[in-house]
Order: C-alpha cells, then sequence, then structure tokens
C-alpha cells in the first residue's frame, strides 16, 4: 500500500503519486460519473428520440402535408412503438415528455400505450386508433412528435433561458408571461452579489480589530467569529426563523421599544433571506481577510497618517490596495457558497426569493423532470466556471501588468 | 480623546455589534428551548426541561441520531483511508496532472450541494440504493475527502521524511515505518482532519434529504421536514443540542491543534 | 391529553415493532404527515394494529408520485401503501405503478360516493379547500364571498394565500365571479390563465404566502391575516380543540378533493397491504377517521359510525354539499407543470 513512503528521490516521487488513485477512483465513481450523467440528461432526448423512433422514422419518410394527419404507416409504427414502451414501462415518461412540449397529451399518451399494450388494435390501425382516441387526428401532435426526434435535444437547454423552438424550428422567445428562468437566473445573481458585498462590507471591521486586538484577545475574537461555521447550517438557518417570528426576541424589543406598534412580518421575506445567509457566510471572508490582514504591518498606515494623509485616503491609498486580494479571494468563495443556496431560501425566504437550486430541487422531486432539473444545473455549473476562468484570467493580467 | 483612539474604539464597537448579530441568535436559542409552553416565545413565561425530556422520550428523535452517527462515522472513516495516502501523494510526490489531480478531488466540495444530491439520487435509484445510509455515507466521504487532503497534507509539509528514510535504513518495513512513525506525528493534522469530516457529515441536510427515506433519516433529515411544516420548542431543543455538540467538537479540534503546535516547536 | 397520548401510543408502536411475530407484516403507510397522520393513527391504524398481528411504519411524503415510479424502476421499493391525489392515482394506475383492486377489496362500488373509488384506489378522504376566517379580526363583516375575499376595502388585513398555481387559480376565478362549476371552462382558455392571474395581482400586496398547513393555521391564529384558504378539517379542529372563534364561508363556493390510499405493485408487503385496504373498506373503519378529521369518507354507509355533529362539519354534508364542485384532476395533470412554471414566474416579478 504504501511501498514509496520511505523512497527517495525521482523514481520514489512518481510511486508516491499511485497512493492518490483509491481517492482518486472513488471520486470519479460516486462524485464525477454521476454528476456527469446527471447532466447529460440535459440533451437526452431518450423519451421522444428512442421512445418514438419509428414513429418518427415513419413521419420522416412520409411527411404529412401540412395541417393534414399522416398515414397508416406512422399510425402503425406508434402501435408499435407504444406497447413496446408500455412493456418496458417507459410510456409515463414518453407522455410527460411530450405534455412538456405539447400541454395536454399526456393521458392521450398513457392511455393509447395501454390499450395498445393490450393488443386492442389490429390493422389497419389509423381508423382503429383514431376511433378509439379521436384526439390524435389534431396534426399538432404529429408535427411535434416529427420535431423532437433524435437522440439529442436542445429542449431543455433552451427552456433553461426561456428560449424555444418555433413551428419551423427556428430559436424564439418564449411568451413574456412564462419567461420564468432569465428572471430566476437573475435573482439568484443579484442575490449573491448582494450577500457578498455586505460580507466584504462588515468583514472589514470585524478582521481590523482581529488582526489590531492583544493576541490572548485575537484568538478569542476569532474563535467567536469562526464559531458559527462550525454550527450546522441547517441550525443556523431554523434559529432566523425562531428569532424573527411574530412572538420572536427582535419582535418583542421592537414592540417594546416603541419602533412598532404591531409585530413586523419578518421572516418569509428578502430581507430575513439576506440576514441568514450573511451571517452564514460572514466568517468565511472573516478568515481570508484576517490571513492577508496580518501581513500588512501597521506602520505603513501610521507612516501615511503622520505625513498628514486623511485617514479615509491613508486607508484607501495604503491598506485597501494591501488587503484586496484577501478580500478578493473571499468574495469569490461568498459567491461560489452563495450561488448554490438552497436550504436556507427555503427555510426563511418567502416564494418570490427562491434561488436556482430550489428549482432544481422541484423538478427533480415534484415533477422528476430531469431534463429541465440537469440543464439548470449546467446552467449554474457554467456560471461558476465562467467566473473562475474570469479570475484567473485577471490575476494572469494584474501579474503581468506589474513592471518586471 | 484623540483621533487615532476614536478610531480604534470606533473600530472595536463596530466589529462588537457585528458578533453581536452572528451570535446573539445563537444565544437566544438556548432560554427559548427551555419554555414549558406548547409554542416557542419570547420573552420565555415559564422554564422547564420539557422538551428535552421529549426528545429523549420520542424513539424517532434517537433513532435518527443513530442513524447520522452511523453515517458519520462510515464517511468519516472512509475519508480519512482514502484521503492520508492522497494526502501524503500530493504533499510529496512529484506527478504529472497533480493539479488536475487537486482539482478533481475538490470538485464536490465546491459544486452546489443540490447538484450533488440530485445527482447522487438519480445514481443511486438506478442501482437500488436509494434510502440506504451506506449511500449517504459514500456522498458525505467525498465532499469530506478534500478537507481531510488538506488537513494532513498541511501537517505532513512540517514532517521531517529523513526519519522515515533512517527507519528504513535500520531495517523497519514501510508499513511499520508508516504506522509508527509517520502516523504518530502527523496525528493531530488526521484527528482534526476527522473531526471536520464528521461534523461536515453530522450536519449535511440536502445529501441526506434526498436520500434518506423512512429509517434511514438522519438527524439534520428530521429537523429539516419538522421544520417545513412548524418550527416548534423541540426543533429549538435539537438545535441547541447540535449547537453544544459541535462546540464540543470544535474546543476538540482547538485543543488538538494547540497540542500539535506545541509538539511542532 | 392532546400531547401525551400520541405520544405514548408512539412507543408502544416501537416496543410492538421490537417484537414483531414472524408472520406478521410490518407495513410501511405513506401519509400526507402532521395532524392528519395523527387522527389516522388514532382512529384507524391503532384499531388495526389491536385486531391484527401486523404494524403499521408510519412515512410521510407530500405525494410526489416520482419517488414511487423510481422505487418501482429501481426495484428497491419501500413504500407499501400510499396516500395520493386523485390525479396522481390516476396516473400512477395507468402506468403500473398500482395495485388494481377488485369490489372483492374494496366492497360494492355502488356503495361508494361519485369519485371515491377508483381501479387502484379506496378513498382515504374528500377534503375540501374553504375560504377561513377570523370572526374576531374580520371586524362584523364576515366574508361570504371569494370576491370578499379579494376585496381588501370591504375587510381589511391580509390574506393568507396557498403559494402553488394548482388549487388557488381556482379561488382567484371564484372571486372574480366566475361561478364555481365554470371554473375550469374558464381556466383551460389562456384568457382564463390570465384572469385568474390579473385577480391575484390585485391584492399582491396584501398576500401572506403558505406552504405548508401549519404555516396557515399559525398565520391565522397570530393574526397576521384575518382570513385564508384552508383545509376545512384543520379549521374544524381548531375551533373544537383549541377554542378558536374561526368561521368557514361554505356559502362561498369551494372545491373538493379526493385522496387514496394505493397498494404499490411489487411493494415487499403488498399482500398484507391489500388485507389493509380490504379491512379498511369496512364501513365502521372508514369511519374511524371522519370521526375525528372532518373529512368525508368514501363509503356512504360509514357516515352511519359518525355522529351528527360531526356529520354537519363534512364537506358532503347536505348543508355543504350544494356549494361544493370536485377538483378537475384530468386538467391538473396535464397544466401542473406549466402553469406552476407560470405562477412561480409571476411570483418574482
Amino acid at each position: 500500500m504504501t511501498p514509496a513512503v520511505g523512497v527517495s528521490g525521482r523514481r520514489g516521487e512518481r510511486l508516491l503519486a499511485l497512493l492518490v488513485l483509491p481517492a482518486l477512483v472513488f471520486v470519479l465513481a460516486v462524485f464525477v460519473v454521476p454528476v456527469a450523467r446527471f447532466l447529460s440528461l440535459a440533451v437526452d432526448n431518450a423519451e421522444l428520440g428512442l421512445g418514438l423512433s419509428r414513429t418518427v422514422a415513419a413521419l420522416d419518410a412520409e411527411p404529412p402535408a401540412e395541417g393534414e394527419v399522416p398515414g397508416e404507416a406512422a399510425f402503425a409504427a406508434l402501435v408499435a412503438d407504444l406497447a413496446a414502451a408500455r412493456t418496458a414501462q417507459q410510456d409515463a415518461l414518453i407522455a410527460q415528455a411530450l405534455n412538456q412540449r405539447m400541454v395536454g397529451t399526456r393521458f392521450l399518451v398513457i392511455k393509447t400505450a395501454r390499450d395498445a399494450a393490450r393488443g386492442e388494435f389490429a390493422a389497419p390501425f389509423k381508423p382503429a386508433v383514431l376511433a378509439a382516441h379521436p384526439d390524435w387526428a389534431d396534426p399538432e401532435i404529429w408535427r411535434t412528435i416529427a420535431a423532437n426526434g433524435g437522440r439529442l435535444t436542445d429542449y431543455h437547454l433552451l427552456a433553461a433561458l426561456d428560449l424555444r423552438r418555433d413551428a419551423a424550428g427556428d430559436i424564439a422567445q418564449a411568451p413574456p408571461e412564462a419567461t420564468l428562468f432569465r428572471q430566476l437566473l437573475g435573482r439568484t445573481v443579484w442575490i449573491s452579489v448582494v450577500v457578498t458585498a455586505a460580507c466584504a462590507l462588515l468583514a472589514l471591521p470585524l478582521a481590523s480589530a482581529i488582526t489590531a486586538a492583544p493576541p490572548g484577545w485575537s484568538r478569542v475574537l476569532f474563535a467567536l467569529v469562526l464559531f458559527p461555521l462550525w454550527s450546522s447550517l441547517l441550525v443556523r438557518t431554523v434559529i432566523w426563523i425562531i428569532v424573527l417570528q411574530r412572538n420572536g426576541p427582535v419582535n418583542a424589543a421592537l414592540v417594546a421599544t416603541g419602533l412598532t406598534d404591531a409585530p413586523m412580518t419578518l421572516i418569509y421575506t428578502r430581507f430575513s433571506l439576506y440576514l441568514a445567509m450573511i451571517q452564514v457566510l460572514l466568517p468565511l471572508m472573516v478568515l481570508s481577510v484576517v490571513s492577508v490582514m496580518r501581513r500588512v504591518p501597521p506602520s505603513y498606515m501610521k507612516a501615511a497618517l503622520s505625513l498628514g494623509a486623511p485617514w479615509f485616503t491613508a486607508w484607501r491609498t495604503v491598506q485597501l490596495p494591501l488587503i484586496l486580494p484577501g478580500l478578493m479571494a473571499g468574495s469569490a468563495i461568498v459567491f461560489v457558497f452563495a450561488i448554490g443556496y438552497y436550504v436556507t431560501p427555503l427555510l426563511v425566504g418567502g416564494p418570490g426569493d427562491q434561488m436556482i437550486s430550489s428549482m432544481i430541487a422541484f423538478y427533480t422531486n415534484r415533477t422528476l423532470n430531469w431534463g429541465l432539473a440537469a440543464a439548470l444545473s449546467v446552467q449554474v455549473l457554467a456560471l461558476l466556471a465562467a467566473m473562475t476562468l474570469t479570475g484567473l484570467a485577471l490575476r494572469a493580467l494584474a501579474r503581468r501588468s506589474v513592471p518586471a | 480623546m484623540s483621533a487615532a483612539r476614536l478610531r480604534s474604539v470606533a473600530m472595536y464597537a463596530l466589529a462588537a455589534l457585528i458578533l453581536c448579530y452572528m451570535l446573539a441568535p445563537l444565544l437566544l436559542v438556548f432560554p427559548m428551548s427551555l419554555t414549558s409552553g406548547n409554542t416557542l416565545q419570547f420573552p420565555v413565561r415559564g422554564y422547564s426541561l420539557r422538551w428535552y425530556e421529549e426528545l429523549i422520550a420520542d424513539g424517532r428523535w434517537l433513532a435518527a441520531l443513530k442513524v447520522s452517527m452511523i453515517v458519520g462515522a462510515l464517511s468519516t472513516l472512509l475519508a480519512l483511508t482514502l484521503g492520508i495516502p492522497a494526502a501524503i501523494a500530493l504533499a510529496w510526490g512529484r506527478f504529472p496532472g497533480k493539479r488536475i489531480v487537486s482539482a478533481i478531488l475538490a470538485a464536490p466540495i465546491v459544486t452546489p450541494i443540490v447538484i450533488v444530491g440530485v445527482a447522487a439520487y438519480f445514481f443511486f435509484s438506478r442501482i437500488g440504493l436509494v434510502g440506504d445510509r451506506v449511500s449517504i455515507a459514500l456522498i458525505h466521504a467525498a465532499i469530506a475527502l478534500p478537507v481531510v487532503v488538506s488537513t494532513v497534507a498541511a501537517s505532513l509539509t512540517t514532517f521531517d521524511r529523513n526519519l522515515l528514510r533512517a527507519s528504513a535504513s535500520l531495517g523497519a518495513g514501510t508499513l511499520r515505518g508508516f504506522f509508527e512513525i509517520l502516523l504518530p506525528l502527523i496525528a493531530p493534522g488526521v484527528a482534526a482532519g476527522a473531526i471536520i469530516a464528521f461534523i461536515i457529515s453530522f450536519d449535511e441536510v440536502v445529501v441526506a434529504s434526498f436520500l434518506s427515506v423512512g429509517a434511514d433519516r438522519t438527524l439534520p433529515r428530521m429537523i429539516f421536514s419538522g421544520v417545513r411544516e412548524s418550527v416548534s420548542p423541540a426543533v429549538a431543543a435539537v438545535s441547541v443540542v447540535l449547537m453544544t455538540f459541535s462546540a464540543l467538537l470544535l474546543a476538540l479540534l482547538g485543543w488538538l491543534q494547540s497540542r500539535g503546535r506545541r509538539r511542532g516547536r | 391529553m392532546m400531547t401525551t397520548t400520541p405520544r405514548l401510543a408512539a412507543l408502544t408502536a416501537v416496543l410492538a415493532a421490537l417484537s414483531v411475530p414472524a408472520h406478521a407484516a410490518e407495513i410501511t403507510v405513506v401519509g400526507w404527515g402532521g395532524t392528519w397522520d395523527e387522527a389516522y393513527k388514532e382512529g384507524v391504524w391503532d384499531v388495526f394494529e389491536g385486531e391484527t398481528d401486523h404494524t403499521i411504519v408510519m412515512e410521510e411524503w407530500a405525494g410526489e408520485l416520482a419517488k414511487v415510479r423510481a422505487q418501482v424502476q429501481s426495484g428497491n421499493i419501500t413504500y407499501d401503501l400510499v396516500a395520493a391525489e386523485a390525479p396522481s392515482v390516476e396516473i400512477g394506475c395507468a402506468e403500473g405503478l398500482f395495485v388494481p383492486l377488485s369490489e372483492e377489496i374494496t366492497g360494492p362500488a355502488d356503495s361508494y360516493l361519485p369519485g371515491t373509488l377508483h381501479e387502484c384506489g379506496v378513498a382515504s378522504d374528500t377534503w375540501a379547500t374553504v375560504l377561513a376566517y377570523d370572526k374576531d379580526a374580520v371586524g362584523g363583516t364576515e366574508p361570504t364571498s371569494w370576491a370578499d375575499y379579494f376585496d381588501v376595502e370591504a375587510i381589511p388585513g391580509k390574506r393568507g394565500v396557498l403559494a402553488q398555481a394548482q388549487y388557488t387559480l381556482e379561488n382567484a376565478l371564484m372571486g372574480d365571479g366566475v361561478p364555481a362549476d365554470e371554473v375550469y371552462e374558464v381556466l383551460s382558455t389562456p384568457e382564463g390563465v390570465d384572469r385568474a392571474f390579473a385577480k391575484l395581482d390585485s391584492i399582491r400586496d396584501h398576500i401572506v404566502w403558505w406552504n405548508t398547513t401549519t404555516q396557515a393555521v399559525q398565520n391565522l391564529s397570530s393574526g397576521e391575516v384575518v382570513m385564508t384558504d384552508l383545509y376545512n378539517a384543520r379549521v374544524t379542529n381548531e375551533v373544537q380543540n383549541e377554542g378558536k372563534n374561526w368561521g368557514i364561508a361554505w356559502e362561498a363556493g369551494f372545491f373538493y378533493g379526493t385522496d387514496m390510499w394505493a397498494v404499490v405493485a411489487g411493494a415487499p408487503n403488498e399482500e398484507a397491504a391489500i388485507e389493509l385496504v380490504k379491512w379498511f373498506s369496512e364501513p365502521e373503519h372508514q369511519a374511524g377517521f371522519s370521526r375525528l378529521y372532518a373529512y368525508g369518507t368514501g363509503r356512504r354507509e360509514a357516515a352511519e359510525f359518525v355522529s351528527a355533529e360531526q356529520l354537519e362539519h363534512l364537506p358532503s354534508s347536505p348543508a355543504h354539499a350544494p356549494h361544493g364542485v370536485e377538483y378537475d384532476t384530468d386538467f391538473w395533470v396535464e397544466n401542473k407543470e406549466a402553469l406552476e412554471a407560470r405562477f412561480k414566474a409571476w411570483l418574482g416579478q
């Protein structure tokens, strides 16, 4: 297991690499592969592309005229597809996928599949199917099936951006009343930005106090700031519900001091969401600001002040540039964590304060719309990746601009 | 008062105020959980241990605690077994693709937790493992792994590798060298990693809520589903218990680290 | 009393579970949680456990059919019997997720009230979403219609509203003057949907959203809202057990729905679960729940085992029934995903 621990030299250092293999294989197996498989559902079209492959092929071979119902071949293929799907317990998924693209087709598919599997249709299939389920006479269904063939689809990725393909196959905007996801993305980013900015502002006095205090006090302060980091996120979130509720301490204090006459609605609002998220994430920011502040000698500020600079000017021109890397690193961490928040918005936010993660969970738990859940996940990860790349590029640029 | 003194007072006052915002809610829950009433109220009308007794009397909380303990122990063990060798490789080894390997190991902790949970749910439901505590422990181990690797790697950088060479030259086998020389010296780092890994698993709710059903419900999962219905004094009591538990573990961690530092000198 | 009895019962259940005889089954029954589960336990499951060797393990869910589907497809089934909304039973049955139940198990079909028996399900309860209000808070003008609910000038104060499209859009249309029995006709058109959202828009700033029934009850108790949409038995419960001075505007019109017990196909205790359904189908046993919780039963004869006073609180009572219309389950099966997305978009605007 550990052949190279005591071995020195280049060969030993190469051999040491083997020790990382178990961990690497483990993370690949329980994390990377599952996540990749899940994300691939964003473009997976198994339900319609595979499930209705014969029907799609028949429609391709003999496209019905505009506004016309296709002929016998397509109906025969449909019956064969649905009977097979029913046997494989895939009919419900086909029905759901088709209903997403054309509302009102779910029961039609499930019931037709049931009848097809029971062998209730005999050739010629077209009149048999139409007699039992007249809704198949709607040419729009057939157009939708024909337009959604193939193994891959961009349907979910487009839907996650409030886009869809129109009858001609061109990308078009979703109707304004159905534009959910851009708004959701904007809200998620906005909440994260506000939280990050607030954390940065609040971390400055805390970090300054920790660095300036005598060593003993400094350690106590630091421990107090870090304590919330180690108590459970869930517990801290729940505690905000308890503290901000109508009969809670904050309302009691507000009424007792005469600031308000009656208890206010504090919980389940954007305000309570900010309070809880900032409290949860602030320690991370303090951590990274303190680590750079400790490296800045206090004499710099003293020198600037003794030269007669006003305090803020001295701070802005001397202190700030030196701690900026810590602030940036802290902001990046806080922002990345904030973007993925789920439990806190769910528990202390209102229905209008939910973030992307809530929606991913909604489509997974409630409607089992894996495709859309995966597409939204791709969106979040793409956003985070873009941020990381921008950060790296900015750093490289900053390094280059420093005169050698 | 001089301007400098005034600024310093203002800074400490501001820091105290912010600290108050961070900690006061946590402290307020202690008295509130001791209510003798049926609902959480402030100011508290009458004090009793009623809700703590309720926690013990209601078998579900204890059952969930047991599941959490088992899952936490399993995932910690797994994270250590995989993490210590990985840390050695990353701290001492030199090989191509080291940065990529580090990035892959770190991925579970920077990926939004809902995506981790949903992907795990999708994956485990395909292989029939959903609802099994092992499935939760596996994912928790993956999330804790990078933390274990980085704490252990940190303690490895101060370790003098000549000690291992000396033991090898004296004829001690590699395994013996690992268990008798390396492990005792990096023990504080390993212990710190273990504690953090356990806390991560013990507090984790999102993955647990996707993966756990019925008998395999973890404690945070219990709180989570209960809270969405209503926040009862029992939930406040559990919160206090959990916070105290984390504080104890954190104190233990601090003690270990200060010991490690002293030894390092 | 209220808190100790279920607790003792829970303890005995745990003890009983530890000493299960080998031939008896542990049936996992999945209900809606909270007070609903408590009433079912006290009125039905405890009786069943007393009469048979089987034990009941209670689980709760929010009706996510997807969970059943995932369990059946992976072959790792943990649920035996689930309480599901009628549309879910309809879909699940068509998909083969639930076991078809013969009349031998359910009793004669014609002994059931309309809509309470399905090929794959027996009604667990028939519930109604009603307009509930605090008589002390409305200042003497008690609401008698959903139009009053949407009129914050006539009766000032905040309104509790369920934070989802399903069940809420119906109320909005009634508030806009659509008679209950024409609601789905209107809602099936794009203009009708716009109309429902416009109505909600009109009181947007006066809404306190709720997600769980407990939240809705708390909002009305604390005075945060003066009226709310709520499930009728929760209102009756609070009046009967907590002495609240609350009223229900039955005459405003209401929608009712039926939840059903369905046996998961291939469940580990499928046979015992069917046995449980058969036992439950006896009118006397069905009545066990309605006696404690003001929701209706499936079989007509069950009414004989419920007190006359309690019967008056049920949605099916002669005084209330004329104002009630059944939820259109088919409509929601097909439109839910699209309308909920639009609802969420509207919430965030």
